[in-house]
């Protein structure tokens, strides 16, 4: 990269590495894991910076670079082998609105064991089309594919989506009952 | 679940993000440095790429050297001592010899012509309708190891090229029946108007070239130069072509230079398909 570009570059970096890192964490569901991963797409654009600042739309860019890293990722073996054991329980706050609560660990649910339940392709439409909100046709710049199919990864990611809720909250259900009986 | 739903949840859901410790200084610092890496590797790759095609490649452009003696009038030759042929035992084998009769060989000999010599010959720009009747002939040579059998096909034949007419000679010697080894050959061809080198190839063959360029003969006033290619094969046996320049008369300076280069000749020996019956 020349001299010229690295502000450039530098304040794209700065402004984008959190939002870079909530999609991918909304990818794997893990924290740790979705660092990794905003740390490698940024290199990686560092190193076609030149090619990108000539396309405009450098955001867009770096979405992709994101989303294919995250599915090579997956794509490694020892990554398909690996079993998160799950989140260390957290002490209760005092002072939190018990709602408010309840609905961010409700959300978190929703996160680290029914989305991750989705198929990689469909999620990643999901999150960046509820998530990110970009249109059905920024959705298929950035996956690489046509409309139709993100439309229809949608749907089936919807139905994956819901499916694997009405599990969780099944269970969380019957975990209820089982405490109270 | 709605849609909207989703979206809510998925905003909530990275409320316990933790801070997030991304420097940038020391970023640009690593990203420097892993682009100097990977550069690094890349030139050592290419470096690397450049030696083995240099190294595999050699034999191949000590043997084109001499082609780029293109004009066969401005050659200028001596001779040159004989190739080092050490570690190259001739012949190779035992093998008895095989005793050959036209009359046997001939429509093995016809299928190779058209399915081989000849469209090789006309790879290398012969006009299809301008090659002549290939005659080959067994015959006793002074390069036969005896004259006991009479294993050295030989012919030639008549054709326009891209330079105009021209001659294609033809040596296909059955197993142990070529005599010279290739530093004997070379000898034997040893004359202030003739180069001749010896190559191992690859496979442990070997090639010897020769070049002759006289100047204007005294008889005819022609440029009579010839060049050729020896193939010892392995197997003992040795394929020959020769290129020159064909006189149309006795009066008519047709053509100046040798047609075909050394490549165009070690395409034509090396040919496995050229070769006497087994």
């Amino acid at each position: 990269m020349r001299k010229a570009e690295e502000p450039g570059f530098r304040e794209f970096a700065v402004t984008h590495a959190a939002s870079l890192r909530r999609t991918a964490y909304l990818f794997c569901g893990d924290w740790h894991t979705a660092e990794d991963l905003m740390q490698q797409s940024l290199m990686k654009l560092y190193q076609a910076w030149h090619r990108v600042q000539q396309q405009d739309h450098a955001g867009a860019y770096a979405r992709k670079i994101l989303l294919r890293t995250w599915l090579d990722e997956k794509r490694r073996p020892w990554r398909r082998a690996e079993q998160r054991d799950g989140e260390l329980p957290e002490t209760a706050d005092s002072n939190a609105d018990p709602d408010l609560v309840s609905g961010r660990l409700w959300a978190r649910d929703l996160i680290q064991k029914a989305l991750i339940k989705v198929p990689p392709r469909q999620r990643a439409v999901l999150v960046l089309r509820y998530f990110e909100d970009l249109s059905v046709t920024d959705v298929a710049a950035v996956m690489g594919c046509t409309e139709g199919t993100v439309k229809s990864q949608t749907a089936r990611g919807l139905v994956a989506l819901r499916a694997a809720v009405d599990a969780l909250e099944n269970n969380g259900s019957a975990m209820e009952t089982e405490v109270a009986s | 679940m709605s849609e909207q739903d989703l979206r809510d949840s998925m905003q909530q859901a990275v409320w316990d993000e933790p801070p997030l410790d991304f420097d940038p200084d020391s970023f640009m610092a690593r990203a420097e440095q892993l682009t100097k890496r990977r550069r690094a590797l890349m030139s050592v790759g290419v470096a690397t790429a450049l030696i083995i095609a240099a190294v595999a490649t050699l034999p191949a452009v000590l043997t084109s050297g001499r082609t780029r003696v293109e004009s066969a009038t401005s050659v200028s030759t001596t001779a040159t001592p004989g190739p080092s042929t050490a570690n190259f035992p001739w012949p190779p084998n035992d093998e008895p010899r095989r005793n050959h009769t036209y009359e046997q060989d001939q429509p093995y000999l016809e299928n190779m012509w058209v399915n081989v010599i000849s469209p090789a010959l006309q790879r290398q720009g012969a006009d299809p309708s301008s090659i002549g009747v290939w005659s080959p002939t067994y015959q006793g040579t002074g390069y036969e190891r005896d004259n006991s059998a009479a294993d050295v096909l030989y012919g030639s034949v008549s054709y326009v090229g891209p330079g105009g007419p021209a001659q294609l000679g033809t040596t296909i010697a059955g197993v142990s029946a070529w005599g010279p080894p290739p530093d004997e050959f070379c000898a034997i061809r040893q004359d202030a108007n003739t180069t001749c080198n010896a190559t191992r190839r690859s496979d442990g063959s070997m090639v010897v070239a020769v070049e002759f360029a006289a100047d204007k003969t005294t008889s005819n006033g022609f440029y009579s130069g010839y060049r050729s290619i020896y193939h010892y094969r392995k197997d003992g046996s040795v394929v020959g072509m020769e290129s020159r320049a064909n006189f149309v008369n006795s009066t008519v300076y047709a053509n100046t230079g040798i047609p075909l280069t050394f490549d165009q000749l070690v395409d034509l020996a090396t040919n496995e398909m050229i070769a006497l019956p087994r």
